[in-house]
């Protein structure tokens, strides 16, 4: 569905701070995909997901969408197949709106904005159904400010509000990176529920192996910019932690002989 | 205080109503510190003035005055969004601009429009009502008609996302609102209303000065300020409302202070007053730990 070519992003081009953060020569996410993405910081992970939706645009290479070369497409324009909760739960949402608000402002993802009123009794019917299960009693505060809500509710309602309306791609970065376990634990399950009633592909990008593994068909490993592991459906089923540590651990090795290959030859 | 002032305060306050929804769109919603607003309401006044002199109708002149006055808007947002200078400092090059501009229009500094036709003397043969009466309804009318208008399209789904974009512009790109657009329909809206009131004012008051438009944006930003210290909401109604009634509580504290001869205090230190005002609204609102009243200028 979306395929990747060439790619390169550069930070600071023609600047002494010069920063190749991201090359991915070739790569695919395909319609139903749930990827996990791990990496240390600064891997580049965020810039990939960025590239993805359009906030960074790349040096070189391409982008496609469902074979149409959407390069040149930005942010807002691919915000009616791209949707994205964000790391942070204070920045992420509209904490001077209240949270009716910031509902109806995620419903017109994707559609044109009109005189009409954005706030409908079937709207609120429709937020106040989607925030009942969450037992948060959420429900009943819609008139309340986003930013009165502790950040674990916070992030619960941008995973709503990033899924309210149809999409191709839904993108997490670390969305629960501010959470303690249990809340944690309560986000991933809404995100496997949510994921799996609506067949959504997701790019989930996470600090937790255990989540890495745990979710998803598909992980990969980023490293100073690049995609050095890529584990498909069959193996990453029986995938365990060790086992990644050796793939990683391999790769690192690969590249060092590579290396030793290069200055070998000269 | 005489039942005159009174009603002249009332008059004047729902004029500067106009200015102060004005100044909460560009101030408050997009969160654009845009000083142009001191170009566009006497800009409104030149339009208005020299297209009633040129013997057209007066309801055309305000429709042309506030037409001006979007495009003033929208050379601020080109400035800022496209040139990319300051947001204060594009406003203030606008100002500075319309200032040669508006005289200009005009031909020179000021017009009269004395024994013309205008608004208030339709209005007052049409409905055979004093020139003072005609004067009073037309300022609230528009006003009122204003305010409505402004709330029902901030709480619409295109107002939403420009409040959105005064919030959090961060965000907005990824739910397909693009700050650009936003910014653009802002300032355009923001400065036609101001332009708007330049024209009611000139036609109220019977004439137009390149100078009118000095302090209008500390005017507009008091009554915002007041307006939010009575009615604390952020609720587009409300939030409208509550600054054309702090306009005309503005307006009224101003004439009780000028009629009472309070410290010999003359027209001319309005502008004084109303810096101390704005000045005195930041500090109470630092010290006061409400966070609806935190005002967000940057
Ligand atoms: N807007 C930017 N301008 C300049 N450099 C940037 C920008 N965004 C990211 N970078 C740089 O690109 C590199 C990759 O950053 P990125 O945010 O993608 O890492 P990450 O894998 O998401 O890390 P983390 O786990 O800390 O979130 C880093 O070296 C970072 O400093
Ligand atoms: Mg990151």
């Amino acid at each position: 569905m979306i395929q990747l070519n060439n790619i390169e992003v550069i930070f600071g081009k023609n600047t002494a701070n010069e920063n190749l953060a991201l090359k991915i020569r070739d790569f695919q996410i395909n319609s139903g995909d749930f990827l996990t993405v791990i990496g240390s910081n600064g891997a580049g992970k965020s810039t990939f997901l960025n590239l993805i939706s359009g906030r960074v645009r790349q040096n070189s290479g391409d982008v496609y969408l469902n074979g149409k070369n959407i390069s040149k497409t930005n942010e807002t324009d691919r915000s009616d197949w791209c949707a994205r909760v964000f790391q942070d739960p204070l920045t992420g949402t509209y904490g001077q709106l209240t949270i009716e608000e910031n509902f109806a402002l995620a419903m017109d993802r994707g559609s044109r904005r009109n005189i009409f009123p954005a706030l409908s009794r079937e709207r609120r019917a429709k937020f106040h159904d989607l925030l009942a299960p969450l037992e948060m009693n959420l429900e009943h505060r819609l008139k309340e400010r986003m930013e009165l809500l502790s950040g674990g509710q916070r992030q619960a309602i941008s995973l709503l509000m990033a899924t309210i309306k149809p999409m191709k791609i839904l993108l997490l970065d670390e969305m629960t990176a501010a959470l303690d376990p249990a809340m944690t634990n309560f986000i991933m399950k809404l995100t496997s529920k949510i994921v799996e009633t609506n067949k959504l592909t997701v790019l989930m990008v996470t600090h937790s192996m255990e989540q890495a593994l745990a979710y998803g068909n598909r992980l990969i490993m980023m490293h100073k910019g690049e995609i050095i592991i890529d584990v498909g459906p069959e193996e990453k089923k029986g995938l365990t932690k060790d086992r990644l540590m050796d793939l990683f651990k391999q790769t690192r090795g690969q590249q060092l002989d590579q290396d030793n290959l290069l200055l070998s030859n000269q | 205080m005489s039942l005159y002032s009174i009603l002249g305060a009332i008059q004047l306050g729902f004029v500067y109503g106009l200015v102060a929804i004005a100044v909460l769109l560009s101030f408050r919603m997009i969160n654009f510190p845009d000083l142009s607003v001191d170009g566009s309401f006497p800009l409104g006044a030149a339009v208005c003035a020299t297209m009633i002199l040129g013997g057209w109708d007066p309801w055309m002149a305000i429709f042309c005055a506030m037409l001006a006055g979007a495009g003033a808007g929208a050379i601020t947002a080109f400035l800022s969004e496209n040139v990319k200078i300051l947001d204060l400092l594009s406003g203030i090059l606008t100002m500075t601009a319309l200032y040669s501009v508006n005289i200009r229009i005009m031909g020179r500094p000021n017009q009269s429009l004395l024994g013309k036709e205008t608004i208030v003397t339709q209005a007052a043969e049409r409905f055979s009502i004093s020139p003072m009466a005609a004067k009073l309804s037309i300022a609230i009318a528009i006003c009122v008609t204003m305010a409505l208008l402004v709330g029902i399209f901030l709480a619409s789904r295109f107002g939403l996302s420009l409040r959105a974009v005064g919030t959090n512009a961060n965000v907005s790109p990824a739910y397909g609102i693009s700050k650009k657009s936003r910014i653009y329909t802002g300032l355009s809206v923001s400065n036609c209303i101001a332009a708007l009131a330049g024209a009611v004012f000139c036609q109220l008051y019977g004439f137009a000065d390149v100078s009118m438009g000095v302090g209008t944006i500390v005017i507009g930003l008091a009554a915002v300020i007041l307006g939010e210290a009575f009615v604390r909401s952020w609720a587009p109604f409300a939030a409208v409302f509550a600054c054309v009634l702090g306009a005309i509580i503005y307006r009224f504290t101003i004439s009780i202070a000028l009629e009472g001869d309070v410290f010999g205090l003359t027209t001319s230190d309005l502008n004084l007053i109303s810096s101390i005002v704005v000045t005195a609204a930041f500090l109470f609102t630092k010290y006061s730990r409400q966070k609806n009243l935190t005002v967000k200028v940057k």
